[in-house]
Parts: structure tokens; C-alpha cells; sequence
């Protein structure tokens, strides 16, 4: 609130805040004879809108990941959820002010963000959640170890570099570093081609 | 994490001929093929049997009589398996 005095004659208001647009209206102050000596005047204004732009990566490659990312403000009623897509970021038309951004994604630590959206590209680092899975490979007659080559496929796993493709595990035994919470194919087979075990093909989900 | 996966074993058609040193056909004779102790199988004379393809170590069934044959026996594919034994032993 605030309380102006000046002589009657025609004004140009204007008001300014931060995060709002600007306000200009005319203002016509009567002569004393034709009204009393004080006016009110409410003003009502528009909040500054933006554009809040995102981007999601790995943060050990800055590798763009597919995320879910919740956009909320302590200041106004707002909350949106959007998706972030794996070629790049997403954007959101918001007004400028100060927005808790929560981010979660498979295979990632979620995270919660506080930024100041002023228009800019914000990028958002998060971090993987792995799980270090030992596997034997064992002949279901005798139960010895069979050497076998192992291929993995599944989302981000070539893509983050977490392992070969395809791993030998001579040995019969093998231990791959995948994401937690993502469901991957396995398929297994014999290394030796006179061997006497079947390709095995599976899927492994890794848990939370 | 730990995950074990047991792998299936090949299943194939094996018709084992039991000779004698001649290379005459026992007749009568049937095999019994041991893989470990978790699997045994056996074979009747000249007929296909499907079995696990694996190593296999033999006992040859003849008129009463057990024969241990001496070397393993791997069979790796669908055929016939000649098992030549001395007859001197039946």
C-alpha cells in the first residue's frame, strides 16, 4: 500500500516488482471542485512468465537421462510434472520466482533441487544407483561351472559404459554393475561351441 | 546380488550298438549310461534314446552280466554310438 498526495492534473501510474511485469495505466486526478480529496486504486499485477528449461544427466558422463521431474513453488500455488527426454531437456512456461524441482529416474538416486527460475537452462546432476550382481553359471546335471559368454542389454547400460556387452566368464562366473530398479536381458551362452549346454536367454530385474 | 543359473543340457538322439571284438553285433545287449550321480540313463539295443548330451561313462547289460567299458563315452550329438566289448568278459 502506498499513499501518493499531488496536485489534480492527469498522471501516468506505473509499478514495478520483482517477478511481475511491469504495471502503466493513466491516472486522472480531479480538480477539487469536482470530487473529494483522496482516490484509491488497485492495481493488480501480472507475474513475470519464463521459460524453465531442464535438462537431466548422469552425473559421472553428463549423459542426458530420461527422468520424472515434479516443479513446485513455496510461493504460489504451482506444481507440475513433466517428462525429460532422453535427446535432450524440457521446458516449462512458468513464472519467474523460486521452484523445488524433484527429480527421480530408474536406476537413480531421486533428488530434490531448490533453484531460481530466471529464464536460464538449468542441468541437473544425478547419481547412479548400482548393483553389483555375481552370477555362476552351473550345469544343472552336475552342477560344475560352465564356461559360458554373457550379453547384456537393457536401458543405459552401453550407453553409461557400465560394462561389455558381451562378457567371457571363463571361469563360469562373472559380476556385472548394473542400475538398480531397471529390468535387463541376459542371454548366456556356452563359450565352447562343442559344449553340451543350451543358450539361455532370462531376464534380470535388479532390485530398488 | 548373487544369481545362479543352471544351464539345461542338449538332449539328443543316441542309438548305441553293442560289438563284440569281431565287430559283430551283440544282440541283447543294452547299455546304461551314467552322467553323475543325479543322472543315469539307458539305452535299448540298437534303438534311439534320447538322452543329455554330456561325457558319459557305460555299463554294457549282456546275458546276466555287467561290463564296465573302460573310456568315457561323449556324446555330443544325435547318431549312433558303437560300444565294442570283449566278449571274452560276457
Amino acid at each position: 500500500m502506498a499513499v501518493l498526495q499531488a496536485p489534480w492534473g492527469s498522471y501516468t501510474l506505473q509499478a514495478t516488482a520483482s517477478a511481475y511485469e511491469n504495471y502503466t495505466a493513466p491516472l486522472t486526478i480531479p480538480s477539487p471542485g469536482e470530487a473529494s480529496g483522496t482516490l484509491e486504486a488497485n492495481l493488480t499485477l501480472e507475474m513475470h512468465a519464463t521459460t524453465l528449461l531442464m535438462r537431466v544427466v548422469d552425473s559421472e558422463t553428463g549423459i542426458p537421462i530420461p527422468a520424472k521431474a515434479t516443479v513446485t513453488s513455496s510461493e504460489i500455488p504451482y506444481e507440475a510434472t513433466v517428462d525429460t527426454p532422453p535427446e535432450g531437456g524440457t521446458q516449462l512456461r512458468i513464472t519467474s520466482g523460486r521452484y523445488v524441482i524433484h527429480v527421480v529416474a530408474p536406476g537413480f538416486e531421486p533428488k530434490n533441487v531448490t533453484i531460481d527460475v530466471t529464464g536460464n537452462t538449468y542441468t541437473i546432476n544425478i547419481s547412479r544407483k548400482l548393483s553389483r550382481v555375481t552370477m555362476s553359471l552351473v550345469d544343472s546335471i552336475t552342477g560344475a561351472l560352465v564356461p559360458v559368454s554373457i550379453t547384456v542389454s537393457g536401458p543405459l547400460y552401453q550407453t553409461l559404459g557400465l560394462g561389455n556387452t558381451t562378457i567371457l566368464a571363463a571361469s563360469g562366473a562373472a559380476q556385472l554393475v548394473l542400475l538398480q530398479g531397471i529390468t535387463y536381458t541376459i542371454s548366456i551362452t556356452p563359450s565352447n561351441h562343442t559344449t553340451t549346454q543350451e543358450p539361455s536367454r532370462s531376464h534380470l530385474e535388479t532390485p530398488q | 546380488m548373487s544369481l545362479q543359473v543352471a544351464l539345461s543340457r542338449i538332449p539328443v538322439e543316441a542309438t548305441f550298438i553293442v560289438v563284440d571284438g569281431n565287430g559283430e553285433m551283440v544282440k541283447d545287449a543294452y547299455v546304461v549310461l551314467k552322467l553323475s550321480q543325479y543322472y543315469t540313463t539307458s539305452a535299448e539295443p540298437s534303438k534311439p534314446a534320447y538322452v543329455l548330451a554330456g561325457r558319459y561313462s557305460v555299463q554294457v547289460v549282456c546275458k546276466g552280466s555287467i561290463i564296465l567299458y573302460p573310456a568315457p563315452v561323449d556324446v555330443r550329438e544325435s547318431g549312433v554310438y558303437r560300444i565294442v566289448i570283449n566278449p571274452s568278459m560276457l
